[in-house]
C-alpha cells in the first residue's frame, strides 16, 4: 500500500467528516448543555452509533485483535463480559437522564458535587478523571500512530499519525461540540463496521473458509480455550475485565452521553443499538486477531497484529485504507468525546466553584452586604445569567487543546501493549463506581466518603500501576474497587449524610410526581 | 410526563438472571471448557451468553417512555 494512497484516503475521510461536522451546527451554541449536550435533543440512532465510536476506537481493532494475537479466545471473553456490564444503563441510564433533566447537570462530576452537597466532592471526582482519563485518550493517539507507521512500513511515522488525530480530534470538537463529534462519530461507526465486516469474511475465505479457519486454530493449542498457552490466567483476566465492566458508568465521556438523549425512548435505542452493534464489532476484532495469528505468528508486539493484516496481500489495498480511515477515524472520535468531557469538567466543577468562592471572598471584602449571595448549588448554573454560561463556554473550549496537548504528551512514551495501559486508565475511574452508585441507591452516602474514596483508592491504583505491583495475584482495579467500596461505606457512616438532598435526588431520578416537584424545589431549599 | 416503569420493578428476576449469566461467564470457561479447545467451546459460550443478556435488555427497556 503506497503512501500516496494513504494520504488521498485520509484527505477524503477529513473532507466528508468537516462537511458532517459543520452541516451538524444548529445555530451558534451559547449554553453549556447546548455545546456539550447537544442541548439534551440528540436522536436515539445518532447517539447509538456516537457511543459505540466513542467506546470502540483504537483499543478494539488494534488492542484487542492484539490480545487475541497473544492470548487466544479470553480476549473475546473479556469483551463480551464488558457488553453484558453495559446493563448497568438499564438500571443507571433512565436514572442519570431524568437527573440531568430535572437539575439540569452537564457533567456526572457535577451531579456528584450536587448529590452529595459538596462543590469539593465534584472537583474532586472531576480532577481524578483527568488523570486517569488523558493517558486513555493517548492510548487511542497511540493507536494511530501504531496503524499508520504499520500500514505504511514507516513511511508516515508514529509522529505525524499522533499529531493527525490531535488536529482532527480539535476541530471536531470545536466545530460545533457534541453535535459535530456525534455525526462524525455516527458517519465512521458506519463505514468502520461495514468494512471491517467485510474484511473479516474477505481474510477467512482466502484462509479456507470457516471450517479452513478454524481447523487452523485447532492446530494451535490453547487458542480457543481459557488459560489455553497461560496469557489469560483467571486472575489476568478478572483484573482486565473488571474495570470494563463497570466502564459505562465509571467513565464520564460515556456516563454523560445518559443526560444527551432526547427521551428515554432515544435512550433505548442508544442502549439496544450500541449492544446490537458492540456484539458484532466484538466478534469481527477477535476473527480478525485470530486470523493475523494464523498467518503471521512471529510479529514482534502483538499490536502490530491489525497493521500487518492490513498492510498484507489478504485484504485487498482499497478495503484495507477503508479500514485504516475507519480506526483512524474512530481513536479520532474517542479522543474528541473525551476532551469534551473533560473540558466541560474542568470548567464547570473546578473553575466554576473556583471563581465563585473567588468572588464572594471579593465581594466579603468590600462589604457588599446589599448584593445578592451568590447561589450555594452546583446545578444553578442553568438559571446563571447568559454572560456566565457564555464565560464558562469559551473557558471550556479553551481548556480542549490544553488536554489534547497533554494526551499528546502520555502518546509519545509509546508503552507496548495498548490494552494494558487502557485497562490501568479504566481500573482507576472504577473507583468512582461506589460513590455513582450511592447517589442513587443509599441516602447515607457523604462526601467525605466520596472525597476519601476516591482519592485514597485513586492513589493506591496509581501507586500499584507504577509499581507494576499485583496484590495477591491480583490487579490494581480489584484493589482499587475494594478499597473505594470500603472507604465509602466505613467514612460515610462516620459522617453526616445530606439526608434531604439524598431524599429529593433519589425521587428525581425515579421519575415519581414527588420528584418533579422535589427537582422544581431544590434549588431553593437544597443546602450545600 | 416521566411516568415509566423502572425495569427491575417490573421484572426483577430477569435482571436478576445477567449478574449470574456473567459469573458463568466467569467461571464455566476456566472449569468446564478449560480442554475444549474448539470452536464449540468458550467461544460459543461466551457469544450465547451475550446474545441472552443483549435480549434481556431489549426485554427489560421495552417499557420505557416519556
Amino acid at each position: 500500500m503506497t503512501t500516496g494512497w494513504i494520504w488521498t484516503g485520509v484527505s477524503i475521510y477529513v473532507v466528508l467528516a468537516l462537511i458532517a461536522a459543520v452541516m451538524s451546527r444548529a445555530g451558534r451554541s451559547t449554553s453549556m448543555a447546548d455545546y456539550f449536550l447537544g442541548g439534551r435533543r440528540m436522536g436515539g440512532f445518532v447517539s447509538a452509533m456516537s457511543y459505540s465510536a466513542t467506546t470502540y476506537s483504537a483499543f478494539m481493532m488494534i488492542g484487542l485483535a492484539g490480545l487475541t494475537y497473544a492470548g487466544g479466545v479470553g480476549a473475546l471473553g473479556f469483551e463480551l463480559l464488558y457488553l453484558c456490564g453495559v446493563t448497568l444503563v438499564l438500571v443507571f441510564g433512565p436514572r442519570f437522564w431524568r437527573v440531568g433533566k430535572a437539575f439540569g447537570f452537564v457533567t456526572p462530576t457535577e451531579m456528584i458535587g450536587h448529590r452529595y452537597a459538596s462543590r469539593t466532592a465534584g472537583a474532586v471526582t472531576a480532577l481524578a478523571s483527568c488523570i486517569f482519563l488523558i493517558p486513555y485518550a493517548a492510548v487511542q493517539l497511540a493507536g494511530v500512530g501504531y496503524l499508520l507507521s504499520g500500514m505504511t512500513d514507516g513511511a508516515v511515522g508514529f509522529t505525524e499519525g499522533t499529531v493527525l488525530a490531535v488536529v482532527l480530534a480539535l476541530i471536531f470538537a470545536l466545530v460545533a461540540g457534541l453535535r459535530s463529534v456525534a455525526w462524525t462519530d455516527s458517519l465512521q461507526s458506519v463505514v468502520m463496521m461495514l468494512s471491517a465486516t467485510l474484511v473479516v469474511i474477505v481474510v477467512i475465505w482466502q484462509l479456507g473458509g470457516v471450517s479452513g479457519f478454524f481447523d487452523g486454530l485447532a492446530e494451535q493449542p490453547g487458542a480457543l480455550s481459557v488459560p489455553g498457552e497461560g496469557y489469560f490466567t483467571f486472575s489476568t483476566f478478572l483484573a482486565l475485565t473488571l474495570p470494563w465492566i463497570f466502564f459505562s458508568i465509571s467513565n464520564p465521556q460515556v456516563s454523560q452521553r445518559l443526560f444527551t438523549p432526547n427521551s428515554l425512548k432515544d435512550l433505548r435505542r442508544m442502549l439496544i443499538g450500541f449492544l446490537i452493534f458492540g456484539f458484532i464489532y466484538t466478534v469481527v476484532a477477535v476473527l480478525w486477531g485470530f486470523a493475523a495469528r494464523l498467518e503471521f505468528p512471529d510479529l514482534a508486539s502483538s499490536d502490530m497484529a491489525t497493521p500487518t493484516l492490513l498492510g498484507s496481500d489478504l485484504v485487498p489495498a482499497p478495503l484495507a485504507i477503508i479500514v485504516m480511515i475507519g480506526i483512524l477515524a474512530a481513536c479520532v472520535s474517542t479522543i474528541d468525546s473525551i476532551m469534551l468531557t473533560l473540558s466541560s469538567m474542568v470548567t464547570r466543577d473546578v473553575y466554576l466553584p473556583l471563581s465563585r468562592a473567588r468572588r464572594r471572598g471579593a465581594d466579603a471584602d468590600q462589604h457588599h452586604q446589599t448584593s445578592p449571595a451568590p447561589s450555594e448549588t452546583p446545578n444553578d448554573a442553568g438559571a446563571a445569567p447568559q454572560r456566565t454560561e457564555s464565560r464558562q463556554l469559551m473557558l471550556g473550549k479553551l481548556v480542549l487543546p490544553v488536554i489534547a496537548l497533554l494526551a499528546y504528551g502520555f502518546a509519545h512514551l509509546q508503552l507496548d501493549l495498548i490494552a494494558v495501559l487502557s485497562v490501568s486508565a479504566s481500573a482507576g475511574l472504577l473507583v468512582m463506581v461506589p460513590p455513582i452508585v450511592g447517589a442513587f441507591f443509599w441516602r447515607g452516602g457523604t462526601a467525605a466518603g466520596v472525597i476519601s474514596s476516591v482519592v485514597v483508592a485513586g492513589s493506591l491504583v496509581l501507586v500499584l500501576e507504577y509499581t507494576g505491583t499485583r496484590l495477591l495475584g491480583q490487579g490494581s482495579g480489584v484493589w482499587g474497587l475494594l478499597v473505594a467500596t470500603a472507604l465509602f461505606v466505613g467514612v460515610s457512616l462516620a459522617t453526616r449524610a445530606p439526608r434531604q438532598r439524598a431524599q429529593e435526588f433519589i425521587a428525581a431520578s425515579g421519575g415519581s410526581s414527588r420528584a418533579r416537584s422535589a427537582a422544581t424545589a431544590a434549588p431553593q431549599n437544597s443546602p450545600s | 410526563m416521566h411516568q415509566t416503569h423502572s425495569p427491575h420493578r417490573s421484572a426483577p428476576w430477569l435482571l436478576a438472571t445477567v449478574p449470574l449469566i456473567m459469573v458463568l461467564m466467569f467461571v464455566v470457561p476456566f472449569t468446564l471448557l478449560r480442554n475444549v479447545d474448539a470452536w464449540y467451546g468458550s467461544l460459543t459460550f461466551w457469544a450465547v451468553a451475550t446474545m441472552v443478556v443483549i435480549g434481556i435488555n431489549v426485554v427489560l427497556s421495552r417499557r420505557w417512555e416519556d
